[in-house]
């Protein structure tokens, strides 16, 4: 990947900052160049969804302690939250979820999805791609399957917003990109900070060239001299042909406009609150609303909660429920329920696919220090708009929450299900030869 | 006054003397947890979400509004600050190389520093309360056992688990003549507040609600608690007598109020809150 430049926006106080723009050499719109499977117009026909914006909860949110609370369960496994009514009628969420509970009528919950492995960096990898990794590695993340079936003018088509790769401690998560189509597939990653300022990882080669630097040619030249000479041959094959679209990314006022949050009301702003999880999904929003086909929107980078290098994930082996009380509660209630109501009230939920999951749930059954551990067999996941029937709960689980009591909902069912509605049916998944005889989940239609 | 406003936190005295509505203290809407008044309550100290991947202790100037990292070196996450009475001890949970949360226990007079660590490598001391007279902090332990109320002297030392009930137990708080601990716990159903000897004998529940009753505060009076609950659909910041009666919403918003922390004096409290779009500390008289 490589930065190709750099731009200045206004933070919410009005002060400006310098935000990269970086073009991945094999970036998802550079696919314009693969072989497409279907027509665009033939996609925006059978497409009830134009966007997908995933929410990913990376580390494994406790089912019980949110959307399927079990208060009669024997003590070691129900948890100390009270469970609130909902606008559904007869469902319940625990109490750290009171915004969402008000507003259960605008999305459907499932109780029954299950995973096929209890390790993050597996479960993540087949939650996002639909299966296990075989000899070729993972299949390609459900967005860069869209994405290459779909590009969006002057914006990349696939976007991770993140402060880098996600994953565990170990290393990022396999199936987070292309997989087994290669790297040329894998998001463009964009990190947003708690004050919503925009930042590229990695690399930023161009320091110092601003949009209104790019006019002055010798400047570009000479950067593109430090660029070749600090680049394998194989790579500088490739830039050539991405430069001028890198360069109409860079100077694009579309992709500029959608990266630049001090755009935004600042009463919007509030309503998303100052956290990086808040801002990024404001920032989410606006890239489906500038026509991303696919954002995914990560809590954290990493899983973990306290390990010295980590940036609150769900993973609460320790102090579950100090946690969920103190932190993960109240902040996803906030950010998810404002994130519904600022789609809904600017009419782009009906045309933007809404999905929030993590890669599994918790173990129902208590540990032995007060916490939840990985469970796979029985977790949950949130769906909203493009074409999915609002208000439903799809699926039961046991008293214990410990396994689904209904058809289980596989990720496999969940990735045909998102591209489903956004318009890549049966035949154009066989030619990918992706998520072959996935079944949609028809109960949220 | 919106989240946006430029201006950096500023506050005088001025910004303590009685008034009926909240008055805000801080600016920068960055997640704030745990405050709680030291030097005498010239300062505040309270965690903050300072970076995606730090949270640090600070301490907020009430002199001059100046703000700074209380430990300024140190680049692992720091949470829940005690100070004792006369500000000679502090304490704070702090993350390790595994997913721990360990006690960093000081004595800032003999600048000695202690470290309680729990046996499990993924267990967790958390919200330490310093017993008036210097000699042991109670903490949240969730390690083998489960979730309960512990004890160790200023060493780190002689661990004594409080409580052995079903349930979580967390927020303990000593009493200001240092003879009782309130604290919430989940023992009956849902969280509510109780007290107990200091040795962990002759508890009592406080709190009867529908919701969480959580995060007590002991005021310096010996009167009086604060604490939080979501009794009402959200959170709120309450008071109630010593013995649990007379309980009254102080803040009253639809927004989140939360870690209430009394000043020594007792006249009133600093919450968190983020009634304006950030998190930022508040502050609220409360009159006896």
């Amino acid at each position: 990947m490589l930065e190709v430049g750099s731009f200045r926006c206004r933070d919410c106080q009005g002060t400006t900052r310098r935000a990269f723009l970086r073009a991945g050499l094999l970036a998802p719109w550079a696919g314009a160049a693969l072989p497409r499977v279907l027509t665009q117009a033939a996609a925006a026909e059978t497409a009830r969804a134009r966007s997908i914006l995933l929410v990913w909860l990376g580390g494994g949110p406790s089912h019980l302690d949110l959307f399927d609370p079990k208060p009669k369960a024997p003590v070691e496994y129900r948890g100390p939250f009270a469970t609130i009514a909902t606008r559904t009628p007869g469902v319940r969420f625990t109490e750290l979820l009171p915004r969402l509970a008000a507003r259960s009528d605008r999305f459907s919950l499932i109780r029954s999805n299950v995973n096929f492995d209890g390790d993050h960096l597996i479960a993540g990898s087949i939650a996002l791609t639909g299966s296990p990794a075989n000899a070729g590695g993972y299949p390609p993340n459900f967005g860069a399957v869209l994405a290459r079936r779909r590009s969006a003018a002057g914006l990349p088509s696939f976007v991770s917003l993140a402060r880098g790769p996600i994953g565990d401690g170990r290393g990022p998560l396999q199936g987070y990109g292309g997989g087994s189509w290669g790297q040329g597939y894998d998001p463009f990653m964009v990190s947003c900070s708690e004050r919503g300022e925009v930042d590229i990882p990695n690399l930023k080669l161009f320091e110092g060239l601003t949009p209104a630097r790019l006019g002055d040619r010798q400047l570009v030249l000479k950067e593109l001299d430090t660029l070749r000479r600090s680049i394998d041959t194989t790579r500088l094959e490739q830039w050539d042909g991405l430069h001028r679209r890198a360069h109409e990314l860079l100077t694009s006022p579309d992709a500029r406009q959608a990266f630049d949050l001090s755009r935004e009301r600042a009463q919007t702003r509030d309503a998303y609150g100052y956290t990086s999880f808040g801002q990024s999904c404001l920032l989410g929003r606006r890239l489906v609303e500038a026509g991303v086909p696919y954002v995914q929107v990560n809590w954290s980078q990493f899983v973990e909660v306290f390990y010295q290098f980590s940036d609150y994930g769900w993973d609460t082996h320790a102090d579950n429920f100090g946690l969920l009380a103190d932190w993960h509660g109240p902040l996803f209630d906030r950010v998810f329920a404002t994130l519904l109501d600022d789609l809904d009230e600017r009419g782009l939920l009906a045309t933007t696919l809404v999905v929030c999951m993590g890669e599994f749930g918790r173990t129902p059954r208590i540990n032995a220090i007060g916490s939840r551990d990985h469970w796979h067999p029985c977790y949950f996941s949130l769906w909203a708009g493009g074409g999915v029937e609002p208000g439903r709960v799809v699926g039961e689980s046991d008293p214990r929450g410990e396994h689904p009591l209904t058809r289980p909902i596989t990720p496999a069912m969940v990735g045909t299900t998102m591209l489903e509605l956004a318009g890549i049916p049966t035949a154009a998944r066989a030619e990918l030869r992706v998520l072959e005889g996935g079944r949609v989940i028809d109960e949220l239609l | 006054m919106s989240s946006s406003d430029p201006s950096p936190a500023r506050l005088s005295a001025a910004d303590l003397v009685p008034s009926d509505a909240p008055r805000r203290l801080t600016r920068d809407g960055k997640l704030k947890l745990t405050p709680v008044f030291a030097a005498g309550g010239r300062d505040i100290v309270f965690a903050e979400h300072e970076s995606p991947n730090l949270v640090a202790l600070r301490r907020l100037s009430l002199a001059d509004g100046s703000e700074e990292r209380l430990h300024p070196t140190l680049r692992a996450h720091q949470f829940d600050p005690a100070f004792s009475a006369d500000g000679r001890y502090h304490c704070y949970a702090m993350s390790a190389t595994s997913p721990q949360l360990v006690l960093v226990l000081q004595d800032l007079t003999e600048k000695k520093q202690s470290t309680f660590q729990p046996q499990d490598s993924r267990a967790t001391a958390r919200y330490p309360s310093i017993a008036p007279d210097g000699t042991r902090v109670v903490f949240s332990l969730s390690d083998v056992g489960g979730q309960q109320i512990a004890a160790v002297n200023m060493q780190g030392q002689e661990l004594t688990r409080l409580t052995q009930s079903a349930g979580m137990n967390d927020w303990p708080a000593f009493s200001p003549d240092g003879r009782q601990i309130c604290f919430g716990s989940s023992r009956d159903g849902d969280l509510e507040l109780y007290v107990m000897n200091a040795d962990g004998s002759a508890v009592r529940r406080l709190t009867r609600s529908p919701g969480r009753d959580v995060r007590p505060a002991w005021c310096p009076d010996g009167k009086r608690i604060a604490f939080s609950s979501t009794r009402d659909g959200n959170h709120e910041i309450y008071v109630m007598s010593a013995d649990g009666s007379g309980q009254r919403n102080i803040t009253n918003h639809p927004a989140r109020d939360d870690f209430p922390a009394w000043h020594p004096d007792g006249r009133g409290l600093v919450f968190v809150s983020d009634r304006d779009g950030g998190s930022d500390l508040y502050w609220v008289d409360v009159p006896a």
